[in-house]
C-alpha cells in the first residue's frame, strides 16, 4: 500500500470509528420484504435472529467464499438442527415446508448476519430431482445423508467442449452386464475436487443423437479411475474443478430416470437450479456487503451515494418480490420452465449491478482486496465484485436465459432452442 | 381479498370497458383536449370504480388494494385518458378522513358527479385572513378536476381544504404533458380562507392527504406496468411480422436478447407492484408503495424506449401507437415527483419500519 492510500485508509478508520457505524442510516434500516408481516412473521424473524447471533462463529462471517468442506458441513447441520437447511422440502424426507415467506425471512436473516456461502448441489438441486425421478433405492440411500449433510454432490454437466450447447456433450458411457464403464472428462464443476459424489450427464447413445442419447447417473467420487484437479477463479478461490474419467465402473442402479432418459431430468434440475440457485439471499448478501462498505467509507451522507444506495435496495426488493411471487405460485403449480430465466437473470445481473456499486463507493480504496472495520467486520470492496462474475456464467449462461425467454415466452423463433 | 380468478375477471371486466370506448385510439383522439370524457366516466362510475378501495359501510366496494391491480394494469394498456387512478387515490383518501363533510364529497365522487383530486401541499401567502398564490402542489390531469382537495396549516393547525376550481378568484394554470394530459396549479387571488370547505382537521387531514399519495404510488406502478406490457406485446408482435433480409426479424438474436430483457423488466414490475400492494394497510404500505414506483417507472422508460427501436423508424413516428406507450411512461413515471422523488420516500420510511 502506497503512504497516500494508508493515509487515506487511516482517515477513513477515523471517520468510520466515530460512533457506532451499524447503526448509522444505512445499517439501521433492517433488510426485510415490502409485504406485511404478521406478528408470527415477526417473531420468527426474531428467532432466527437471535439464534445467528448466538451461534455464527465470527471466524465464519462475511467471508469472500465458502468455508473449507469440514467447516462447511458443521455449519450445514447446525442449521438442519433447526430445520433451515432445507425449508424447502416435505417433511417426508426431513424438510420443514415452510411457505414461501418464511424461507425469505431466513435469506434476509443469514445475508445480515454474514454468515458463509454453502454447497447447494445436494439440497437444491440433486435432492429435489431424486425426489421427482429417483428409485425408491436411490432416495432411500442417498436423501437421509443429503439432508443430514453427511455427503457433498457436485454437478458434471459441463464439458470442454460442451458448455451452452450441453447437448453436445462426449463423455462417454458404455453398458458392461450391470455396470456404466465412463471415459471423459467434466470441467467447471463447482467444488468437483471436494465432492463425495457427482451426479453427471454422460453420453450412453450417438453424438448425432444430441439430448436423446444422454444418460443421468450418480457417480461415487471414490470409485477409481477418477482424477480431480481444482481451477483457481478469478476471483482467487480453488471453486471450481476439473473430473477426468477413466473406467470408471458405476453400478447401472446408479442411473437416474432410465438409459437416454438423461436430458428431461437434466432440464428439469436445471429449472430448479435456477430458480432456488438465484434466490434473493445472494443479492442480499452483497447488498449488505455494500451497505457496510459504504458505512466504512463515511459515504453514508453522501446524497449521490444514498440515492444510489436507495436504488440497489428497491432492485433487491425486486428480486425478494419475483421470488415470492414465482414461489407461490409454484405452489399453485402454475410455473412456467422459462419463469426460472427470468429469475435468474434478474437476481445475478442486480446482484453484478451492486458489485459494480462497490467499486465506485470505495473511490481511491476500490482495488482493495478487504479491510476489517472496528468491529472486526470484514469489509470487502473487491471479493463480491469479482465472484459476482460467476453468476451470469453458471446454471446456464444469462445468454442463454435470454434465448430461453425469446423461445419458450415471447415466442420469437419457432426453432434454435435446445430446451 | 378476491381470489385470483375474480381479479382477472376485473381486469377483463375493465379491459372491456375501456377497449369499447376506443382503447388506444381514444387516447390519440383526445390529446390536449383537457376536458373530461363524460360518457365513458358516467360508465365508469356505473360499475363502481372509483368507490373501489372505499369500505362498504362507506359506500364503496370494499375491495382490497391487491384486488385493484388488475384494473389500474388495464388503464395503462389502454393509455386510458382519464383520471381514474387519482379519483379512486381521493376516494380512498376522503374514506379515510372518515369526517361528514368527507363523507359529502365522496358520495358525490362515487356516483361521478365530483371529480376531486388531491394535490399535494404548497405554500401560499395567507394575509388578512386572504389566500394569494399557490395553495396546492403540481397536479396532474388537473385539466379534468372540479375540485381540488388539499391539506394547509392553519390558526387551528392542519386542515384538509376543499376548493371548487370554478370559484371566483380561482384560476387553473395547465400545462400540456407529453402524453395528451395536463398538469397544472391552482392559482388564488384574494380568496377568503374562511369561505373553503374544511373536510378534516389534524391527524385525519394528515392521515387522508398521505393515502391519497400513497394510493397514487402503486396505482401508477399498476399502470406502468400495463403500459410496458402492452408495449412489449406490440414489439413481439411487430417483430414477427417486419421481414428484412429475407426472413422475419424476429430471427436475429440481437433482437431476441433485448426483447428478453424487457421481459425481465414487466415480470419484475408485475412481482414489486403484487409486493406492494400486499403491504397495503400496513405499517410498510407507504415504503412499499414507493418503492413500486421507483422500480416500475425506470422499467417502463426502459421498455417503452426500446419498444419504440424495436419498431425501427415507423416506431419514431406520430402516427404509430408506440410512441404513445413511451410518451405515457414518461408522464406516469413524472407523476408524484418522478423515481428519484420516490426513492427519497422509500429511503425515508425504511428507516423508519425495516
Amino acid at each position: 500500500m502506497t503512504a497516500e492510500m494508508c493515509a487515506d485508509f487511516s482517515t477513513l478508520r477515523a471517520r468510520s470509528g466515530n460512533g457506532n457505524m451499524y447503526t448509522n442510516a444505512f445499517i439501521r434500516g433492517e433488510a426485510s420484504m415490502l409485504r406485511h408481516e404478521s406478528d408470527a412473521d415477526r417473531n420468527f424473524r426474531m428467532e432466527v435472529r437471535d439464534w445467528l447471533a448466538r451461534n455464527l462463529d465470527p471466524s465464519l462471517r462475511d467471508l469472500p467464499g465458502r468455508p473449507v468442506p469440514a467447516v462447511m458441513l458443521v455449519w450445514c447441520r447446525k442449521l438442519h438442527g433447526q430445520g433451515w437447511l432445507i425449508p424447502h422440502w416435505p417433511r417426508a424426507y426431513g424438510g420443514s415446508e415452510m411457505p414461501p415467506v418464511r424461507q425469505l425471512i431466513l435469506y434476509e436473516e443469514q445475508a445480515r448476519a454474514g454468515v458463509p456461502d454453502i454447497s447447494l448441489q445436494g439440497v437444491n438441486h440433486i435432492g429435489p430431482t431424486l425426489m421427482r425421478f429417483g428409485s425408491d433405492e436411490q432416495k432411500r440411500r442417498h436423501l437421509p445423508p443429503i439432508a443430514a449433510s453427511e455427503v457433498i454432490w457436485c454437478q458434471g454437466y459441463s464439458e470442454p467442449g460442451a458448455g451452452s450447447d450441453l447437448t453436445a456433450l462426449r463423455t462417454r458411457a458404455v453398458i458392461d452386464g450391470d455396470h456404466l464403464v465412463i471415459n471423459g472428462s467434466k470441467i467447471w464443476t463447482t467444488w468437483g475436487h471436494h465432492a463425495h459424489w457427482m451426479f453427471a450427464l454422460v453420453r450412453t447413445g450417438a453424438i448425432e443423437d444430441k439430448a436423446k442419447g444422454i444418460t443421468f447417473v450418480l457417480i461415487d467420487l471414490a470409485t477409481s479411475g477418477i482424477t480431480r484437479r481444482p481451477i483457481t477463479t478469478i476471483a482467487g478461490e480453488d471453486e471450481l474443478a476439473e473430473v477426468f474419467f477413466d473406467d470408471v465402473r458405476v453400478p447401472m442402479e446408479n442411473v437416474v430416470g432410465g438409459i437416454g432418459e438423461g436430458w428431461t431430468v437434466a432440464t428439469a434440475l436445471l429449472n430448479d437450479e435456477r430458480l432456488r440457485g438465484s434466490h434473493p439471499g445472494i443479492a442480499l448478501k452483497a447488498l449488505w456487503r455494500l451497505r457496510r462498505l459504504a458505512a466504512f467509507a463515511g459515504a453514508d451522507q453522501d446524497p449521490v451515494v444514498q440515492d444510489r444506495l436507495s436504488a440497489l435496495e428497491i432492485e433487491v426488493e425486486a428480486v425478494s418480490a419475483s421470488y415470492l411471487d414465482l414461489m407461490e405460485m409454484a405452489q399453485d403449480a402454475s410455473l412456467a420452465s422459462a419463469d426460472s430465466s427470468f429469475m435468474k437473470i434478474l437476481c445475478t445481473e442486480v446482484t453484478q449491478r451492486i458489485g459494480g456499486a462497490m467499486l465506485e463507493i470505495a473511490g481511491g480504496l476500490g482495488a482493495v482486496e478487504s479491510l476489517e472495520d472496528h468491529d472486526g467486520r470484514r469489509v470487502d470492496f473487491t471479493a463480491t465484485a469479482l465472484a459476482s462474475r460467476r453468476l451470469s456464467i453458471l446454471g446456464g449462461t444469462n445468454e442463454i436465459q435470454r434465448t430461453l425467454i425469446a423461445s419458450h415466452v415471447l415466442r420469437l423463433t419457432r426453432s434454435g432452442s435446445r430446451a | 381479498m378476491l381470489e385470483l380468478s375474480e381479479r382477472q375477471l376485473i381486469g377483463n371486466s375493465a379491459r372491456g370497458i375501456l377497449d369499447g370506448a376506443g382503447g388506444v385510439a381514444r387516447a390519440r383522439a383526445r390529446r390536449n383536449a383537457r376536458s373530461l370524457d363524460r360518457a365513458v366516466w358516467a360508465q365508469m362510475a356505473g360499475l363502481g370504480w372509483f368507490g373501489m378501495l372505499v369500505p362498504e359501510a362507506q359506500g364503496g366496494a370494499g375491495l382490497a388494494m391487491i384486488d385493484t391491480i388488475e384494473l389500474f394494469h388495464a388503464l395503462g394498456e389502454s393509455l386510458a385518458p382519464d383520471p381514474v387512478a387519482p379519483v379512486i387515490a381521493a376516494a380512498c383518501a376522503l374514506a379515510k378522513a372518515g369526517t361528514d363533510e368527507a363523507a359529502g364529497l365522496l358520495a358525490d365522487v362515487i356516483k361521478g358527479d365530483a371529480v376531486a383530486l388531491f394535490a399535494a401541499a404548497a405554500r401560499p401567502v395567507v394575509s388578512g385572513g386572504r389566500l394569494n398564490g399557490y395553495a396546492a402542489g403540481l397536479r396532474t390531469d388537473l385539466h379534468a378536476a372540479d375540485r381540488i382537495v388539499f391539506s394547509m396549516r392553519t390558526d387551528g393547525g392542519v386542515a384538509l381544504l376543499c376548493v371548487d376550481c370554478s370559484r371566483p378568484g380561482v384560476e387553473k394554470e395547465l400545462k400540456n404533458t407529453v402524453d395528451g394530459g395536463a398538469v397544472g396549479r391552482l392559482c388564488f387571488h384574494d380568496v377568503e380562507v374562511a369561505s373553503l370547505r374544511v373536510l378534516a382537521h389534524g391527524a385525519a387531514a394528515d392521515a387522508a392527504a398521505q393515502c391519497a399519495a400513497d394510493v397514487e404510488y402503486l396505482a401508477n406502478a399498476a399502470m406502468l406496468t400495463g403500459v410496458m406490457d402492452c408495449a412489449l406485446a406490440m414489439a413481439v408482435a411487430y417483430l414477427g411480422t417486419r421481414q428484412q433480409f429475407g426472413k422475419p426479424i424476429n430471427s436475429f438474436q440481437a433482437l431476441q436478447h433485448r426483447a428478453a430483457s424487457c421481459h425481465v423488466d414487466v415480470a419484475a414490475s408485475r412481482a414489486i407492484t403484487r409486493e406492494a400492494a400486499l403491504a397495503w394497510a400496513s405499517p410498510r404500505q407507504r415504503g412499499a408503495a414507493a418503492a413500486a414506483k421507483a422500480y416500475v417507472s425506470d422499467a417502463a422508460l426502459r421498455v417503452t424506449r426500446e419498444a419504440i427501436q424495436f419498431h425501427g423508424a415507423i416506431g419514431f413516428t406520430d402516427e404509430h401507437d408506440i410512441g404513445l406507450f413511451h410518451r405515457r411512461a414518461m408522464a406516469l413515471a413524472a407523476a408524484g415527483g418522478g423515481p428519484a422523488a420516490a426513492r427519497r420516500t422509500w429511503t425515508e420510511e425504511r428507516g423508519q419500519f425495516w
